[in-house]
């Protein structure tokens, strides 16, 4: 048996670098598309950038802590509604009141998250359903004048503010899917991230080894609330209008992130983004062509999903994987490195 | 006088909401499946009755006779070909796919039938009812009669499972179906029967809910709401249990909206929420099937 | 006449191998031990006869029949019974629910419900209660009754002794004798040796995953045992 003498582990590997790189040369790419006259284009890199934010955060809870959601249209429609309180109710400058909308529904988000905690599994995303049904009722019987009840109501914008509205929506736009595609890298990478994948994998075997599976849980519901919410903020920036039947719409919200990240891959990373870029990209086409009805295309979405969700269960990412088995953009696995050699986790 | 017409309506709607929910309550016990596309199955079942009535011309009540059998089949089949594969595996993949198939499935009756309501006729029989306490206490005939016929399906499904062989056999694939495979029992075929009486029961209520109510394409998901409330109200394991679960839903409902109107499902979900936090095992819960 | 006869079986648990080349013979109307430590693969070598364990390698006879592509439900009806590991009776059901789940099967034979609260009297005073209310010895009762209902051939018998007071094990080893008699084979995994041998025709020892040793549990001696169970001085 050969000692072994020196050893390194690490997680970057030449592949990484280099697809990491190549996500950077297209976050460039549409910072410069952000500082120019393109509305058509700004408006589609703003719409992208939300969808990745979604189903990063919907495949952060059931991917990788094992919450199936079907009720993140609550913090969809609580951040749009948060941030008319703060802009048109309080006053605040509608780009500063994004990150402060965020955290009132990541506060909002605990005692959402303490009820449907009660449940497990598919009962659990019943429950998330029906806590958005719950948000939904409450905001449109709402009598306030700044909530707007069932008609909803639009976002103020000041003349001052009127010209640059794209330009400054798509670079908000552009930071928040880095930032929280950044995060997921980084919370997965941490101690954090580690505790979560076990309990993901092996609930009571993580639990025996002091991992506290509630609050883990728990601070990811959080977390995911304020990105989603984030993200809606920067939508209804670009949209303006609110309606409470459309920001707690399931189909218009849940039913396309639920899609893309089953078709990018569950579980990953990387399979979100891919999904949510694809997804959109093929929406456009067909929308523009008119090949199909709406109902017909959303019947496609739903039997793609279903056969996904049956067959193909790790998406595409997972298949290029499996052609390209060291095929890595944003690596969470440790490879250990013994002299000349290296060993991954898989022990190629 | 209107609050205790209100009460007696929840009541009897509590019926029909119970019927949807047993269907949930077999499948979650015997196959921890959770199938977000039940709701569309009662929708679509409706909707096949409407089209056989207006093609032949006969009652929706032989209706009954034709698109029962059939959903049975439908059921078994989407048992064989969707669900044998999600069940027993991480329940995300069982939510997506499921719910992928309530998207198509309301997509298709969208495409078919267009975004137009419709109603079973049942003619007259509608209009009936009984009059107590004077004028004052009415219970309608219909409703009536769809809560009999809700209590009959879980009596004959309470017997079922208690007292025959099949019915032992899905308790003891509800308690452990690796020790069941080993006495024996075929656990495909048990998973298949449990989601024909599933499939069969969601579509009876369906119907009758057709019958009184106007019924559209996208009314599945609101149906799946409340027959999981009814569920979780009632107490999971507990046949008997859902039943009052619907109750307690309706009566809920039908009180909120006389208070307004537009409280009636928020009412509904409000009680849901309290039982949720205070007795989230349900009012008559058990951890099995019975 | 051999009733079961293992071939050169290796058999695991997804990429974990549990069982690596094993063979075993039982005649009819025998009994044998098969003993060894906490994880040398008894358990996953019942498993396997039973069919819950996929196999990677070898044959499986029973009767004189390929019985290896055969699904659980498939082999009881030919007669294979497992008691499983840690009892595992049905919670919900009553004592008497779980007797006429184990004759699911319909099997014709000796074994009924009187037979079986005959050979196991404490179950009689317990016909209508859960399974999950009964002790841990009356439980083991109801779980060797539930198999016996579906008139075996070949009863597995995986640790019954487990968890059990030495004095309630000295009953259940007790009437092990008067299943014999009905024509049923047995064999016993243990932990504890000394029951399983002194009730058993034949043994083998199992060793992470492979057969150690084996003989008639007259001809082996505690030494050649304990280096057997243990792996002291035994060449990998």
């Amino acid at each position: 048996m050969t000692s072994i003498q020196e050893f390194s582990v690490s997680r970057t590997t030449i592949t990484s670098r280099i697809c990491q790189s190549v996500l950077l040369i297209c976050v460039f790419w549409m910072l410069f598309i952000a500082s120019g006259d393109n509305k058509a284009s700004q408006g589609k890199i703003i719409d992208i950038c939300i969808f990745i934010v979604l189903a990063s955060m919907w495949n952060l809870l059931t991917g990788f802590s094992g919450l199936i959601s079907i009720g993140q249209q609550a913090f969809v429609g609580l951040g749009a509604y948060s941030l008319i309180v703060l802009a048109n109710g309080v006053g605040i400058n509608i780009y500063l009141a994004v990150i402060p909308s965020a955290i009132i529904v990541a506060v909002i988000s605990i005692p959402l998250g303490l009820v449907a905690f009660r449940l497990r599994g598919g009962y659990f995303a019943i429950g998330t359903w029906v806590i958005a049904e719950v948000v939904r009722l409450i905001v449109k019987n709402n009598q306030s004048s700044v909530i707007g009840a069932g008609t909803g109501t639009s976002l103020e914008v000041p003349e001052s503010l009127k010209s640059g509205r794209y330009q400054v929506t798509t670079f908000i736009a552009i930071s928040v899917v880095v930032v929280s595609v950044v995060f997921v890298y980084l919370f997965l990478r941490s101690r954090f991230g580690l505790a979560l994948q076990s309990v993901r994998d092996n609930e009571t075997g993580a639990r025996s080894l002091g991992v506290d599976s509630y609050r883990v849980r728990f601070v990811v519901y959080i977390v995911a609330s304020f990105f989603t919410s984030l993200a809606a903020a920067t939508y209804y920036i670009k949209g303006l209008s609110v309606q409470p039947d459309a920001a707690f719409n399931i189909g218009s919200w849940t039913a396309p992130i639920i899609v893309m990240v089953v078709i990018g891959g569950i579980g990953t990373i990387e399979g979100p983004i891919i999904g949510a870029v694809l997804y959109y990209l093929v929406r456009d086409f067909v929308s523009k062509h008119e090949f199909f009805s709406d109902p017909t295309f959303l019947i496609l979405t739903g039997v793609v999903a279903l056969i996904f969700a049956l067959f193909v269960k790790g998406g595409i990412w997972g298949l290029l994987l499996r052609k390209f088995p060291k095929l890595t953009v944003f690596p969470v696995k440790r490879r250990l490195h013994i002299e000349n050699f290296e060993f991954d986790q898989r022990g190629n | 006088m209107n609050w205790i017409n209100a009460i007696i309506q929840g009541v009897l709607v509590g019926g029909l909401y119970a019927m949807y929910a047993t269907g949930l309550s077999v499948s979650f016990g015997v196959m921890r499946l959770v199938n977000l596309a039940h709701g569309d199955l009662a929708v679509g079942s409706a909707f096949i009755a409407s089209t056989f009535c207006l093609a032949t011309g006969l009652s929706p009540f032989l209706a009954i006779f034709v698109v029962l059998p059939l959903s049975a089949l439908v059921g078994i089949g989407l048992q064989v070909a969707v669900f044998n594969r999600v069940v027993g595996v991480d329940p995300s993949y069982q939510i997506v796919a499921t719910f992928g198939l309530s998207i198509a499935i309301q997509n298709v009756l969208l495409q078919q039938y267009a975004a137009n309501p419709r109603a079973l006729n049942i003619g007259d029989f509608g209009n009936r009812s009984l009059k107590l306490v004077g004028d004052d206490v009415v219970i309608g005939l219909f409703p009536l009669s769809r809560f009999v016929v809700a209590v009959l399906v879980l009596v004959l499904l309470s017997l079922f499972i208690g007292r025959t062989r099949i019915g032992r056999a899905f308790r003891a694939t509800s308690d452990d179906p690796d020790i069941a495979r080993l006495m024996g029992v075929n656990i495909r075929s048990i998973y298949a029967v449990a989601f024909a009486i599933a499939i069969t029961t969601v579509a009876l209520a369906g119907i009758f809910n057709g019958m009184q109510t106007q019924f559209s394409a996208a009314d599945g998901p609101a149906l799946l709401i409340y027959a999981f409330e009814s569920v979780i109200i009632g107490g999971l394991g507990s046949l008997w249990g859902t039943l009052c679960g619907g109750i307690i839903l309706g009566i809920a409902q039908t009180i909120g909206a006389e208070i307004d109107p537009g409280w009636k499902q928020l009412i509904g979900h409000l009680v849901f929420l309290i039982v949720l936090l205070v007795r989230p095992m349900g009012i008559f819960g058990k951890d099995e099937l019975r | 006449m051999s009733l079961l006869e293992v071939r050169n079986l290796s058999a695991g648990y997804g990429q974990f191998q549990a069982l690596f080349d094993i063979s075993l013979n039982l005649n009819e109307g025998a009994a044998i031990a098969v003993i060894g430590a906490n994880g040398a693969g008894k358990s996953t070598l019942l498993k396997s006869i039973a069919g819950v364990v996929d196999v990677i390698f070898g044959e499986i006879i029973f009767d004189g029949e390929s019985i290896v592509n055969l699904q659980p439900h498939e082999r009881l009806n030919r007669g294979i019974a497992l008691v499983p590991e840690g009892r595992r009776i049905f919670r919900s059901l009553t004592v008497d629910e779980n007797l006429s789940i184990g004759a699911y099967s319909r099997r014709q034979g000796v074994w009924n419900r009187e037979l079986v609260y005959e050979v196991f009297p404490m179950l009689a005073k317990l016909t209508d209660r859960r399974a999950d209310k009964l002790s841990g010895g009356e439980q083991q009762a109801l779980a060797i009754g539930r198999a016996l209902m579906s008139n075996p051939r070949l009863l597995l018998l995986d640790e019954v002794s487990l968890g059990l007071a030495p004095i309630i094990v000295k009953k259940l080893y007790e009437i092990l004798p008067r299943i014999r008699a009905t024509g049923c084979s047995l064999i016993y995994v243990e932990q504890d040796t000394n029951q399983a041998l002194s009730a058993s025709e034949y043994a083998y020892c199992l060793l992470e995953g492979r057969v150690s040793l084996e003989g008639k549990p007259a001809d082996l001696s505690r030494e050649q045992i304990a280096s057997a169970y243990f792996g002291i001085g035994v060449n990998k």
